[in-house]
Formats: structure tokens, sequence, C-alpha cells
């Protein structure tokens, strides 16, 4: 069974953010600590004031900061890069996921998300 | 049609969007109405979300407050969301992801807008209904609008 630390999840909805952290209890992946952020921005001032995580799951459409930019952020920014990531959208393509797997996303998630999906998600995550 | 998709198309598309998200987000079981008979939905509240890419257009969600406690109930379990209450927004934001994969292919270039709630005439509706959906949510009357609408982006 896979384990984190610290998960973060960055989504604008608190219903979506707690979904998907029911989604990944529900799926037995075992997480120390959930952190939320509201969208990309916010998540990107949560880890450069320091804040470490395992694992990040962002949805792609949120307002000041959508996912795909929040992506590409983090892949200029070593800190980020230690994390694994699941991006979560109600719109999935192959050219989206293949334009995010570049930006270094592990797993994409169409909405709605299910632990069956949560599961599937992380054992792509290395 | 509308633009490059049939309105009897859509309106399916709208009633299954509307099905599966309730069933799979919060195990509610819509039966979508085979016409619509432009009952009014009691004590309604009005979310709505617009699609940039490929068709302009906005998916309105009407449901009376009673089925939204219920969904609230359903999905925090006696609790209440942190941060406010959206839960309405996110259900419709699934609805708007499901109609357009199935109406325009999983291979479309698909943008949409961010759902907020629509309060009184502070937002009249705009732009012809282009497909209606009322259907039933075990017990509680709702609406689906796809309306057309013209953006200036």
């Amino acid at each position: 069974m896979r384990s984190f630390g610290r998960v973060m999840i960055v989504d604008d909805s608190s219903t979506s953010r707690m979904i998907i952290q029911r989604c990944m209890e529900m799926a037995g992946i075992e997480v120390g600590v959930y952190l939320w952020a509201e969208n990309g921005l916010d998540a990107m001032a949560k880890l450069r004031s320091g804040v470490s995580v395992d694992l990040i799951v962002t949805d792609i459409n949120m307002p000041k900061m959508d996912g795909r930019t929040f992506a590409g952020v983090l892949k200029g920014e070593e800190r980020g890069m230690k994390a694994g990531i699941i991006v979560v959208s109600s719109v999935a393509d192959s050219a989206l996921e293949a334009e995010l797997r570049a930006l270094g996303v592990s797993a994409v998630v169409k909405k709605p998300v299910s632990p069956a999906k949560m599961l599937d998600a992380v054992g792509g995550i290395p | 049609m509308i633009g490059a998709v049939d309105a009897g198309k859509a309106a399916r598309a709208l009633a299954d969007a509307l099905a599966s998200t309730f069933a799979e987000l919060c195990f509610i079981d819509v039966i979508p109405a085979p016409e619509p008979a432009g009952a009014p939905v009691p004590d309604p509240i009005c979310a709505a979300i617009d699609m940039l890419r490929p068709l302009s257009c906005r998916i309105e969600l009407e449901c009376p407050g009673s089925l939204r406690r219920k969904i609230d109930g359903i999905l925090f379990q006696g609790g209440e969301a942190e941060g406010g209450d959206d839960s309405l927004l996110e259900i419709l934001n699934v609805v708007a992801g499901a109609f357009a994969t199935s109406c325009f292919g999983p291979g479309a270039d698909i943008k949409l807008g961010l759902p907020g709630y629509l309060y009184g005439s502070e937002e009249p509706a705009e732009g012809a209904a282009l497909a209606v959906v009322e259907a039933d949510a075990e017990g509680d009357a709702i609406r689906a609008t796809l309306r057309s609408v013209r953006y200036r982006y």
C-alpha cells in the first residue's frame, strides 16, 4: 500500500478538496498530513515558505493560477519537483495529458474522482 | 444544430451528464423527464458555468435548496464544508466536463470557465435556451439549461 507523509490538495472548491481527500482515505492510501491550497498561487506561496510535501494533487481549472501553469512553475522549482504530481480535471484529453506529463505530472484523473481512480493514479508515482 | 452539435444530442448528453454526475458524486438517482414541462423548481438555487470552447454557451443548473442541503449532508456527513458552500458548483463543474466530452469527443479542445451562483435578478438569463433537461432527483425537481452565449474572447 502506498503511503505519503504530506499531501497537498490544490483546488478552489472546498467540496472537491474534501472529496479528493476522502477518496484517498477510502482507497487505503496512507497519508500523514493533508494540506489544502485554493489555487496554484496559494500553493506556491506555501511551498516557497518552506512547506514540504511528498505528493501534490491539483485541479486544472482554478482562478489566479490554474493547474497547468502551476505544474509549469513547479517544474522550475527544485522543491516542487521532489513531489509527485497528480492532476484532476473535469475535462481530460490525451493532448492535455501529454502536455502535463511533459511538465512532470505523473497522472491525470478525470472528475468525478473515485477511490479506484486515486489508487490507480498514486500507483504511477515514482 | 447548435454550432456543430445537434440540439437533440446536446439534450441527451446533458441528461446523461446530470444522471452520471449526481450518481457518482453524491449517490442520488436523477431521472430525466422525456420532455421538459416548464414546471418551476421550488425555492431554487441557480448555478452557472460558461463553456468558452469549442462552443460558446452556458450551462445553468437549478435545484431546490432542500436538495442542496441533502447533497451537503451526503458529502459532508452532517458537517460543513471548509471555506464555503460550493457543492452545487463542483457538481456543475463535473456535469459540464461530462457534457462537453460527450458532445465534442474526448480529444476536443474544451475550455470551461469557473462555476458560480446566480442570485435573483443580478444575472438575468441571456441567450436562447438551446436545450432544457428537467429531472427528478429522488423527489426533488431539478432543471439544467444549455444557453447560447456570445463571449467577448
